[in-house]
């Protein structure tokens, strides 16, 4: 603690003082201290500014300063430093206040041996060490208090904003909670929540409305047996374990059966609600009431099929004599086989084979008789054909089928390019054949007027855009004018001399029901187009 | 092609063409068929005899309009056009045209046959008269002028007297010149003279 050369500054203007403090400091502990002196106080400043020392032997009558000012200017040059005041004989009171005023001992000039001068030194600078040293400790308990008190502080002020913003999140639930409440009374929607079991946790106004049902009265009940009709119960259910397996919102249509027993059909959107931990918690479902509607599309649906139905027995019509014709052939061939049949097992000369084959031929003739009615008594059957999948590739060939003794006739050749691979499609095969098929004959017959070995009709069936089938019909007749593009689907519209104008707009409505298009446009490089797209099915 | 009379059937359906075919062949008679007019028209050599058989409605060439198309080129062939039921007024445009008769699809064989058997006949009746009628012509011509008009007062039947007293020459010239006549025209009597000049 103490060091082992005492550097010590002495500040006394008196040099016989000074020199006695010198003497008495060599005599008691000789070369251990080493004695720096300054006769005025700025000369002792500018030293401990620029020199480090162990103490400071200070008078405190010098030229320059006086009193207790000197102490502590001393202090403010270096406040580490211990300080002892060399006073006078009548000036101890003096000295005791400069000891007050951070000075660490006095010495009375002239009373003090060498011996008490070195003590005072050593005491003063171990006093001062230990001093500082506690000052220092003292400090540091105090910024470690003041860093602590910051820390609860803040804690303590971010509980006060985290209790806060709870309270507000509570109020702001709380109010949300009776704003969506009163948000889904508004809607017509039917709203339902389910939870995991299919029981009922909410449902809102449109469904209470609908059901005949209050809330408070069906909460916590079975969905299906409150609500389904007993078969939908389980197409629904599987709809249900569907939605709430996967987490994917879903489309489906189910009746709904209210108190009183009648029924009501629903286009529900049904979606899930996510659990805490991310696991499905509830079904909603959001549904339509589309009972009037599908009343609606479904009068709208049957009286085109009698239009269409009527259509259809009109165009038989007007294919009768090609029709007639057609059957007539092969009828003609099996009444000449038999006719030859008859004469050579009469006169004798029969050969066996040659029998054989012409029975074989009689066979064939009259199914391709029966095949001609077939297709003209399904063509025109009147009952609704459910909808079904079908093949559309078959279908135009089957069309050819029929319109072929007109093109024939008419010396129109009818070219297919039909698509390797299609997308399925189910549709209602009678309706799209006879959209097909007034196609085919419109094309045809817009062609007397071009000559014979250019009259053609090309039928193309491709996959469209959008998960769609097209079909094209082109001809090489003499095209539509622009004008006529859009004029060609209203109803009554025609360019022939026979016939009612209704074909192409029949046709629109057919394809229009199955959620598809018809449109007619310029073929290249002469003729015209008219293409329709329909819907594939969902994968 | 051979000279034996024909039935050649144009029918542009195949299993109406075969059943012909075989019925006709049944019934004796030699037969060709033809999937179109143009095929017919294409293989035919006139003026080899026998009968067409066409249908009415084909595409490409109807059978209307082969049998006009015959009657331009004077194809002595005669048609007989096959209709559908229910075309009547074709078969009377047909008949009008000149065809020999019509059938209706499908046929009575006993009809149809009998139908083609008539034809044929008349065909070859025909034919017979034509050849008769060019024989005649040739004949004819190797009158002299003044042969063809004693020949004229002789059809008109003039004695020889008369004729020489119209044409003021001596009767015994005009005995000359009608055995001369005579056998220019390999006539062995007046009647074969009269129906030779009738003939041509």
């Amino acid at each position: 603690m103490i060091p082992a050369s005492i550097r010590i500054l002495l500040v006394e203007d008196n040099p016989a003082d000074a020199r006695l403090v010198e003497l008495g400091l060599v005599e008691t502990d000789s070369g251990r201290f080493r004695v720096t002196r300054a006769e005025r106080l700025s000369e002792a400043l500018g030293l401990l500014r620029e020199n480090a020392y162990d103490a400071v032997l200070l008078d405190l009558s010098l030229t320059d300063s006086h009193g207790l000012d000197t102490v502590s200017r001393v202090i403010e040059a270096d406040p580490a430093v211990p300080i002892i005041v060399l006073s006078g004989l009548h000036d101890t009171e003096l000295a005791l206040q400069a000891v007050q005023s951070g000075a660490q001992d006095y010495l009375v000039k002239g009373e003090s041996g060498g011996e008490l001068i070195s003590r005072s030194v050593r005491y003063a600078i171990q006093r001062k060490h230990a001093e500082t040293e506690l000052r220092r400790a003292h400090d540091e308990l105090e910024r470690r208090v003041a860093e602590r008190t910051a820390d609860l502080l803040e804690t303590n002020t971010r509980l006060q904003r985290e209790i806060e913003s709870r309270h507000r999140a509570e109020d702001v639930l709380r109010e949300e909670h009776g704003f969506i409440s009163a948000v889904l009374d508004t809607l017509d929607a039917l709203v339902v929540v389910l939870d995991r079991g299919g029981r009922i946790v909410s449902f809102n106004r449109a469904f209470a409305e609908t059901t005949g049902y209050a809330l408070a009265e069906a909460h916590g009940e079975d969905f299906w047996s409150l609500f389904l009709v007993p078969e939908e119960a389980k197409p629904v259910l599987a709809v249900f374990d569907a939605l709430t397996a996967s987490g994917r919102p879903s489309r489906n249509e189910n009746r709904l059966r209210a108190r009183d027993g009648a029924t009501r059909l629903i286009a529900w959107s049904n979606t899930v609600l996510h659990g805490e931990r991310g696991e499905v918690a509830y079904a909603i479902g959001t549904g339509i009431d589309i009972t009037e509607r599908r009343q609606a599309e479904d009068r709208e649906r049957q009286r085109l099929l009698e239009i269409a139905h009527v259509a259809r027995l009109s165009t038989m019509g007007e294919m009768a004599t090609e029709l007639a014709h057609e059957i007539n052939q092969p009828l003609t061939a099996i009444a000449a086989y038999s006719d030859a049949c008859v004469r050579q097992l009469r006169s004798g000369s029969s050969h066996q084979e040659e029998i054989i084959e012409a029975l074989e031929r009689i066979g064939t003739q009259a199914r391709r008789a029966g095949e001609i009615i077939r297709r003209v008594r399904s063509y025109v059957r009147k009952e609704e054909s459910p909808r079904t999948r079908m093949d559309i590739n078959e279908l135009v060939r089957e069309v050819v089928h029929l319109a072929e003794a007109e093109a024939r006739w008419r010396g129109v050749g009818i070219e297919l390019d039909l698509a390797g691979t299609l997308p399925p499609l189910t549709a209602d095969r009678i309706l799209i054949e006879q959209v097909l098929l007034n196609l085919v004959r419109n094309a045809i017959e817009a062609m007397d007027d071009v000559a014979p070995d250019e009259r053609r009709v090309l039928i193309r069936t491709s996959a469209g855009g959008d998960a769609a089938i097209e079909v094209a019909v082109r001809d090489s007749g003499p095209g539509l004018a622009p004008e006529l593009v859009e004029q060609v689907f209203t109803p009554f519209f025609t360019t022939k001399p026979s016939g009612m104008g209704l074909g192409l707009s029949i046709s629109q409505s057919i394809v229009e029901a199955h959620g598809g298009r018809l449109w007619a446009a310029a073929n290249e490089p002469c003729g015209a187009v008219f293409q329709f797209s329909l819907p594939a099915d969902a994968r | 092609m051979q000279s034996e009379p024909t039935v050649y059937v144009v029918d542009d359906d195949e299993p109406i063409r075969d059943s012909l075919r075989m019925l006709l062949r049944s019934a004796g008679l030699p037969v060709e068929t033809f999937a179109s007019a143009q095929q017919f028209l294409a293989a035919y050599t006139p003026p080899a005899p026998g009968c067409l058989l066409v249908d009415v409605r084909m595409p490409g060439m109807s059978g209307l309009e082969l049998q006009e198309l015959l009657a331009a080129r004077k194809i002595a062939l005669p048609v007989i056009i096959i209709t559908g039921h229910g075309h009547v007024a074709m078969a009377v445009r047909a008949m009008k045209a000149g065809a020999a008769d019509f059938v209706e699809k499908p046929f009575d064989d006993e009809l149809l046959l009998e139908c083609i058997r008539r034809t044929l006949a008349r065909d070859a009746d025909t034919r017979r008269r034509q050849s008769r009628s060019s024989e005649s012509t040739q004949r004819l011509a190797a009158l002299t002028p003044r042969e063809r008009e004693i020949m004229e007062h002789l059809v008109a039947g003039k004695s020889n007297k008369a004729i020489a007293a119209d044409l003021g020459i001596s009767a015994r010239t005009v005995e000359v010149h009608r055995a001369r006549i005579m056998e220019k025209l390999e006539a062995k009597s007046l009647a074969d003279v009269v129906r030779i000049a009738l003939s041509s």
